[in-house]
């Protein structure tokens, strides 16, 4: 239980410290990586926890406040795409890997529109339609590009380790 | 038993994601209705000055980047590249030195007539640090702030245009916001006509020149400079060249395209500009204290007061205003050739 609540600590760091230092520098166009929310999409989609767990919400908060958007708004964006993922998952599951993938595809997708909202209610001078057509689709492309890769990842560093297995089911 | 832990749980969580869901909405009420100095924009500012130096790791990481770019780019080049390259720059060099007779004349005219509103650029060169790091803001941080003098508000140059303003500043760094951020906008002038407007960004990364009078003739390939409108810009420093006009002035769709004479995209170096009247400021009080050239410049932009009529001032402007030459002789060129 401490061991995975490290390792998830140590893995929201790792992802706001590469969305800090490297996403910038994987830009394509205007897509920047929001490896922040492909993280805490990923990780909670391969945790299948239905608990809630506040690590999406403190990631996308660190967004935030690395960037120049509304702060609070990714925190927000974040938590509301790591529950309905994990919801999807959870309910959809079927063993292969076309549900996880097929619900990271809609979040991010809903989160990168909604995010387009909440930037022109907040006062940007530009249209919604244009907001939505120049960043917010390539964002969502991008980010769950991103999210697709780091959801093996997560579910290998969550795999149930030796002496966290269900003892009673052997035999 | 467990049934009952998994209903707690599941009730506390539901109790946590309701609190934090409201308290992300009441973060964004708060952020758009605050202004620029509220807690939550100086939070975001304490995070980007916190995060500065460890944001210079990026900037190796992009110029690693760049370099294979460009390895990948030579090693492929071949025969006729290079020689469109050759061709291309034996016409810079016939160019240059054309530049170079036009800034020597324009020297000798401005002497002549006397011309008080000569260039008294004053900066800080910059090293850019890091780039945004979402998709929705066109900013850089700088690794200039306070102790080199750099506020908020300042204009910032590339090596031959404008490239944004100063909009946060900690100790030791700067955050720039970009022309071509849609939330970026700069009075200016066409530099033939004098016509007035607004260079805003967009979306797309293109300039928009707005609020320009529907009786006023605009053509490809017009200048575009700060007007000093507002004062929020150094006024007469190069922005583009209108590349594109589109629409009718009359029924008022028109959208007058400018091209940025500075990609900052591949920016490394920046120049802070200080204004012109701080700058004057600067030396005298260099030039009272007995020091050489304007290494303190700190706290000295508010300090001092006079009329810049020390020869330390004017041996400076000169200076400023042969560097204003090139930087606008070079743009022009540039704007052209875009």
């Amino acid at each position: 239980m401490i061991a995975a609540f490290a390792s998830e600590i140590i893995c929201a760091v790792v992802a706001i410290i590469l969305q800090a230092v490297v996403a910038p520098y994987l830009a394509i166009g205007f897509a920047v990586p929001n490896i922040a929310l492909a993280f805490a999409v990923a990780f909670s989609a391969a945790s299948r926890r239905t608990t809630i767990c506040i690590m999406p919400f403190l990631v996308g908060l660190a967004y935030d406040l690395l960037g120049s958007g509304p702060v609070g708004a990714m925190a927000l964006l974040s938590l509301l795409a790591s529950i309905v993922a994990v919801n999807l998952v959870v309910r959809f599951e079927n063993g292969t890997p076309f549900v996880p993938i097929a619900a990271l595809c809609i979040v991010i997708l809903g989160a990168d529109l909604l995010y387009a909202v909440i930037c022109v209610t907040c006062g940007w001078d530009v249209g919604l339609g244009e907001a939505l057509l120049t960043r917010s689709l390539p964002s969502w492309a991008y980010d769950t590009v991103m999210a697709v890769i780091l959801y093996p990842l997560c579910r290998f560093i969550l795999r149930p380790k030796p002496d966290e297995m269900d003892l009673t089911s052997i035999g | 038993m467990q049934l009952s832990f998994q209903d707690t749980d599941h009730r506390i969580s539901r109790i946590i994601a309701v609190v934090l869901i409201v308290c992300g909405i009441a973060m964004i009420a708060v952020y758009a209705i605050e202004g620029s100095d509220g807690p939550l924009h100086r939070a975001q500012q304490g995070i980007h000055a916190i995060m500065a130096p460890v944001e210079r790791v990026g900037a190796g990481i992009g110029q690693v980047e760049q370099a294979a770019e460009d390895a990948v780019a030579d090693a492929t080049a071949d025969e006729a590249t290079l020689s469109a390259l050759r061709e291309r720059n034996a016409e810079l060099t016939q160019l240059l030195t054309q530049a170079e007779e036009y800034r020597l004349e324009s020297e000798r005219l401005r002497g002549l007539l006397e011309l008080k509103d000569i260039y008294k650029l004053e900066g800080v060169s910059a090293r850019v640090i890091g780039r945004s790091t979402d998709a929705w803001n066109q900013t850089i941080t700088l690794d200039v702030g306070e102790e080199e003098g750099v506020a908020k508000g300042l204009t910032v140059m590339g090596p031959s245009g404008v490239i944004g303003q100063v909009v946060a500043v900690s100790a030791s760094s700067c955050t720039v916001r970009l022309l071509s951020d849609p939330n970026s906008g700069v009075a200016a002038q066409i530099q033939s006509s004098r016509v007035e407007g607004i260079v805003r960004g967009s979306l797309t990364g293109a300039l928009h020149l707005e609020n320009v009078d529907a009786d006023a003739q605009v053509n490809q390939g017009d200048v575009v400079l700060t007007s000093g409108l507002g004062g929020s810009f150094t006024k007469g420093l190069l922005i583009g060249t209108v590349v594109r006009v589109e629409g009718n002035a009359k029924d008022g769709t028109r959208v007058i395209v400018v091209a940025p004479n500075e990609e900052a995209d591949a920016l490394e170096e920046v120049t802070v500009v200080f204004s012109a009247s701080e700058s004057a400021r600067i030396i005298r009080k260099d030039a009272a204290d007995g020091s050489n050239g304007s290494s303190d410049q700190t706290g000295s932009q508010s300090s001092a007061e006079g009329d810049g009529s020390s020869s330390g001032g004017a041996a400076s402007s000169d200076a400023a205003s042969e560097s204003s030459a090139a930087q606008m002789t070079g743009g022009a060129q540039g704007g052209d050739g875009a």
